[in-house]
């Protein structure tokens, strides 16, 4: 894992002529073979944060490389777009409805003029994503299939270019419970087999659990804390994962932690650590009483330097970390 | 009295491509207080029962067997009686907020609008008015969020403005058909809270319907699963899912990780194949096709739900009386 697919450093994203931050400074790197969950509520830029991989939104300030090729450019986009590829949370929406499985998948490789016998590659890359036998998908139509079975083709027709990079925008959210761990399985097992990496975007933990190596908690632009997945699901140190956990049915033997409000507005940044308006620690008043209110309040923060793997963008952690 | 009972009931929709029976012999009963939680996959039939019980499905299709509201046949009630169970007896809070909402009428002149039809005792336009603040501040928005559109709303408040039009006329049933499923965990556990506290409150019966086992174990007392149209298991609800008794559970169980436990790191769980399609059923126990432990009789053999151990019954060979 050594050897970094995707390298984004200080990654500003904004909208609105900048009056909008959707991604504000945000550094992630992402090895060979590994796979990030990126989580968070809608609107805390983790879908944008995506998009700037590929080239569908100009940074504003930061810089973003894919196999060590900067993301910039027209040349520099057509190079990249057949190393990385993207599937979305609707496969209905993603496939059109007039052409055939055949096509979906087929188009991709004219595109790319990927060499070989079309028709052959075809039918290995639907295999390969358990559409078996791929001659009973090939002449049919996707509203013939259900849902589980369009996300495969979707998949398939990512995987047939060979990918150093996939980027899965909730992949299984619309997904019945029972078919999400199939389409997650798969996922997984082309990591394994071809070795690509994949950031998966997902407001759900559980996913992460499955079959991510590391998790990326973002909230409001930022990243508030990320590491290896077993290290930050097991023991989060920021409040905001500890309330994103809390709230997950599956997670038993701890106290619920609603968050009240909505989710915030990135056009309207709290001033301070952007989470306090909603921080457990601070309306608890405990942050007052341990003596950092006043940070929280007024000193915006970073994630902390690299002191490790697991990291976090929470006074209350640098402040016990230090005394 | 129960408030809601379903006696033998088959729904079967007409179409273009054949008839599809959604819903084959179900029997289910809410009594007052009661949270039941109605899960399955997509097609199993559990929105159909969702919508037969305030006989909301398409024109010309067959329903046989009892909706009892209060004891009473839905399906022998006049038009003007039906209007009057709608709203005031049981009220459905739906998935899409934003569909279900006039997009171009303040969200609280559309919940004063119910209480004007529909109050037992019919209201003045001040009344109803004072209501509709009293009702929005019991989800949990302020007052004055009346006087917005649903497009002024985020997810969470419209699906909050949802349930306040269902509570307009006090509904001693409240059917939630997928109330949370499109928002954000955060906002999700918001609103599970509030339907929790409101049925605690009120003595509201509810009768949850999602294909989220796990949100349902939190919420519900009594769980029922279906499956191709029939409840395949009924229990309490953490029970149901601790330890399933039909296959198809344990399945459905199954596929929701829990964080934390190593039997599920890095090994997403899921059951292959897809739901049934209604209206080309595999022969025998519908489910036979994907289950794990079927044997040769279950191509066959239909069962019908049995007693599994106390409290708890299966629809499966495997369970009960034969069990090994």
């Amino acid at each position: 894992m050594s050897e970094s697919v995707a390298e984004l450093t200080n990654v500003q994203v904004q909208f609105s002529g900048g009056r909008v931050r959707a991604v504000d400074t945000v550094s992630l790197q992402v090895g060979r073979g590994e796979v990030v969950a990126l989580v968070g509520e809608s609107g805390c830029g983790k879908t944008t944060l995506i998009r700037s991989i590929i080239g569908l939104e100009p940074l504003a300030h930061g810089s973003i490389s894919v196999l060590g090729q900067p993301v910039r450019g027209r040349r520099g986009l057509r190079a990249l777009r057949r190393r990385v590829q993207m599937i979305f949370q609707d496969p209905s929406g993603a496939l059109n409805p007039r052409h055939s499985i055949y096509e979906a998948v087929a188009e991709g490789l004219r595109i790319h003029k990927v060499k070989g016998h079309e028709p052959t590659l075809v039918a290995e890359a639907l295999s390969s994503a358990g559409l078996r036998p791929p001659q009973r998908y090939l002449r049919r139509f996707p509203h013939e299939l259900s849902g589980g079975q369009r996300q495969r083709v979707l998949i398939a027709a990512a995987m047939a270019l060979q990918p150093a990079l996939l980027l899965a925008d909730e992949p299984v959210a619309s997904l019945d419970a029972s078919i999400r761990g199939e389409i997650l399985a798969l996922m997984r097992s082309f990591v394994d087999s071809q070795g690509v990496s994949i950031i998966a975007v997902t407001h759900d933990l559980g996913l992460a659990w499955n079959i991510a190596d590391r998790v990326a908690v973002m909230y409001l632009g930022r990243i508030v804390e990320v590491g290896p997945t077993e290290e930050v699901l097991r023991a989060p140190k920021h409040p905001y994962t500890r309330a994103l956990l809390s709230v997950v049915p599956e997670v038993e033997g701890m106290e619920q932690q609603i968050l009240t409000g909505e989710t915030p507005d990135p056009s309207r940044v709290p001033s301070g650590c952007r989470f306090h308006p909603r921080c457990p620690l601070v309306a608890s008043g405990e942050a007052d009483r341990l003596g950092f209110g006043d940070r929280c309040r007024g000193v915006d923060l970073e994630l902390e330097p690299e002191v490790g793997d697991h990291r976090v963008a929470c006074h209350a952690v640098t402040v016990s970390a230090t005394t | 009295m129960s408030v809601l009972e379903l006696r033998d009931l088959n729904v079967t929709y007409h179409t273009e491509g054949g008839d599809v029976p959604a819903v084959r012999g179900v029997n289910l009963t809410l009594e007052r207080g009661d949270t039941v939680g109605l899960a399955g996959e997509s097609g199993c039939g559990k929105s159909t029962i969702a919508a037969t019980v305030l006989k909301l499905l398409p024109k010309g299709t067959t329903v046989t067997g009892e909706v009892l509201l209060d004891g009473e046949d839905v399906y022998a009630m006049k038009p003007g009686r039906l209007r009057a169970v709608r709203w005031t007896s049981a009220a459905i809070v739906f998935q899409g907020a934003l569909h279900s909402l006039n997009p171009v009428r303040r969200v609280g002149q559309q919940i004063a609008e119910a209480i004007r039809l529909h109050a037992a005792r019919g209201a003045t336009s001040e009344q109803a008015e004072k209501r509709v603040g009293e009702l929005l501040e019991r989800v949990g928005l302020p007052a004055k969020r009346g006087q917005s559109y649903p497009h002024q709303l985020s997810g969470g408040q419209r699906q909050r403005v949802l349930i306040a039009l269902a509570l307009a006329c006090e509904p001693k049933l409240l059917i939630a058909d997928e109330p949370t499923t499109a928002l954000d965990v955060m906002v999700q556990a918001q609103v599970l809270a509030l339907l929790e506290e409101l049925q605690r409150d009120h003595g509201l019966s509810l009768l949850f319907i999602t294909h989220d086992l796990s949100v349902l174990t939190h919420t519900c007392e009594k769980l029922a699963v279906m499956y191709a149209g029939r409840i395949v298991e009924q229990g309490p609800g953490k029970a149901v899912f601790a330890n399933p008794e039909h296959p198809y559970t344990r399945a459905l169980a199954a596929s929701f990780p829990s964080i934390g436990d190593p039997s599920s790191r890095m090994n997403p769980k899921g059951l292959a194949g897809d739901p049934p399609d209604p209206s080309a059923l595999p022969s025998g126990c519908p489910f036979h096709v994907r289950c794990d432990v079927a044997t040769p009789e279950c191509t066959t053999l239909d069962v019908a739900l049995r007693d599994a151990s106390p409290g708890r019954r299966a629809a499966c060979v495997h369970v009960g009386a034969t069990r090994v």
